[in-house]
């Protein structure tokens, strides 16, 4: 690929365990209740999804994946006698959903930082220099991981597209190009709805890349993206960097 | 402070009325939280040079206690300025309720200066700390790298030390700015994990 510079990976972002809690969460079940075999189908998709859209998944979404399909695989057999080793199996389910639950741990631990962070933001100390950043968020609403991004893309794909879409490749778009746009449609300072990034009857080539140009952006924390709910309407605010104001023109 | 008994007594009205003013002044001049230490050193000082009639009885705990009385007076009062704890030290600042008033006037936000991923490797280290860049890779399942160099840039952690392990990897923790951006007075004010698993179990 020409621009090599913008090799956006999945592994910048999140994690196979991250995929993992973004299908049991829009399934709104406690994490040890789930049959993780039910969602190898969800997850095995979504993979297939990333690599079609050029967003390498790392190694580590492989192994999960081949535990999911072990899993999947003995949930099938009609009788445990056929079972090769369904202890060492149920050991490994466990140990995953305990992973599960240690992950799920961490990421509400950084959800209560997120709260501490914005309630101190609010009150103002002698001498405090101007903060960085100019992005308004309002509260109610989460930041969306990167799956939620690709699922969104995802539905809006299966909109939009028709065949004659279909054949032209992402590397006929270089994502510079999309990054230099998105960067210039941010630039006014107001949040842009996700869906509105994309135009009805481009190239899929060109919704590729850029989707792969809004993920630059949030990895260099230039913008950054918020959702209602889990499953909420997603937008785009950009995020402005005053961090070194004498740098800013 | 065993010595308070044999020194001087203070009553309310000496402290309401000359110490809680000395501590407010400090406060207000001050730039970043004042460690009540500090505030006892330089009232000590100052106190004494001046012959105030309770210069040895400034003891941390007189000082916590004006610092106490200056808070509920500044509620009283209905002011708009909070007396706060944070960082391990004390700091005056203005009420939530301001804040929109205060934007207005200085023209800026206060957004998050964290991604996800960088907060989620920030909560493992207040949580976990010392801890290496491996082990925040087994709980995250994600290399941390660019997370780090985020959260070393901006101040939120800094290297502790090495451990004792095959290449002596350096481990991390969190520095006194992460205590001020997050409002904490130590790390022991930080909810206990358990709460979490309980909450997930509801």
């Amino acid at each position: 690929m020409s621009d090599d510079r913008y090799r956006v990976e999945v592994g910048d972002f999140e994690g196979a365990l991250d995929l993992l809690l973004h299908l049991v969460r829009t399934r709104e079940i406690e994490i040890r209740e789930l049959p993780l075999a039910e969602i190898t189908g969800e997850y095995l998709e979504m993979l297939r999804f990333l690599e079609e859209i050029d967003l390498e998944p790392a190694s580590e979404f492989l192994e999960v994946a081949a535990s999911l399909v072990r899993l999947k695989a003995q949930a099938l057999l009609p009788s445990p006698s056929a079972a090769v080793d369904a202890e060492a199996l149920v050991a490994e389910e466990e140990a995953l959903l305990e992973q599960l639950v240690e992950h799920q741990v961490t990421r509400m631990a950084a959800r209560d930082l997120r709260t501490r962070e914005a309630k101190i933001a609010a009150v103002w100390f002698r001498g405090e220099p101007d903060p960085a950043g100019v992005a308004t968020v309002r509260t109610e609403v989460v930041e969306a991981d990167l799956f939620s991004l690709v699922a969104a893309f995802r539905d809006l794909l299966s909109d939009l597209e028709s065949p004659s879409l279909f054949s032209i490749s992402a590397d006929q778009y270089p994502v510079a190009e999309r990054v230099e746009m998105l960067r210039t449609r941010l630039r006014d300072g107001e949040p842009v709805p996700f869906d509105e990034l994309f135009a009805r009857g481009d190239p899929r080539g060109k919704l590729i890349a850029t989707l792969l140009a809004l993920l630059e952006l949030i990895r260099s924390g230039e913008a950054r993206a918020f959702q209602e709910a889990v499953v909420g309407k997603i937008v785009i605010f950009p995020v402005e960097m005053l961090e070194q104001p004498s740098e800013r023109h | 402070m065993s010595d308070t008994e044999g020194a001087l007594q203070v009553d309310d009205e000496v402290l309401s009325s000359q110490v809680a003013p000395v501590v407010e002044a400090l406060l207000y001049a001050a730039e970043e939280p004042v460690p009540l230490d500090e505030l006892v050193e330089v009232i000590v000082a100052i106190a004494t040079e001046q012959d105030c009639s309770w210069a040895r009885a400034a003891t941390p705990e007189l000082i916590s206690r004006a610092s106490i009385m200056l808070s509920d007076r500044l509620l009283d009062n209905g002011s708009s300025l909070q007396v706060m704890e944070v960082a391990g030290g004390l700091r005056l600042a203005t009420r939530p309720q301001y804040d929109a008033f205060i934007r207005a006037l200085r023209q800026v936000e206060k957004p998050s200066r964290l991604s996800v991923a960088a907060l989620e490797t920030l909560s493992v280290i207040a949580y976990r700390q010392p801890v290496t860049a491996a082990e925040i890779a087994s709980v995250r399942g994600v290399d941390p790298a660019a997370s780090l160099r985020t959260l070393r840039d901006q101040g939120m952690i800094r290297i502790t030390g090495r451990k004792r392990a095959v290449g002596r990897p350096f481990t991390y923790g969190t520095t006194r700015q992460f205590l001020e951006i997050f409002g904490l007075r130590d790390l022991d004010e930080l909810p206990d994990p358990d709460e979490f698993e309980e909450l997930l179990e509801a």
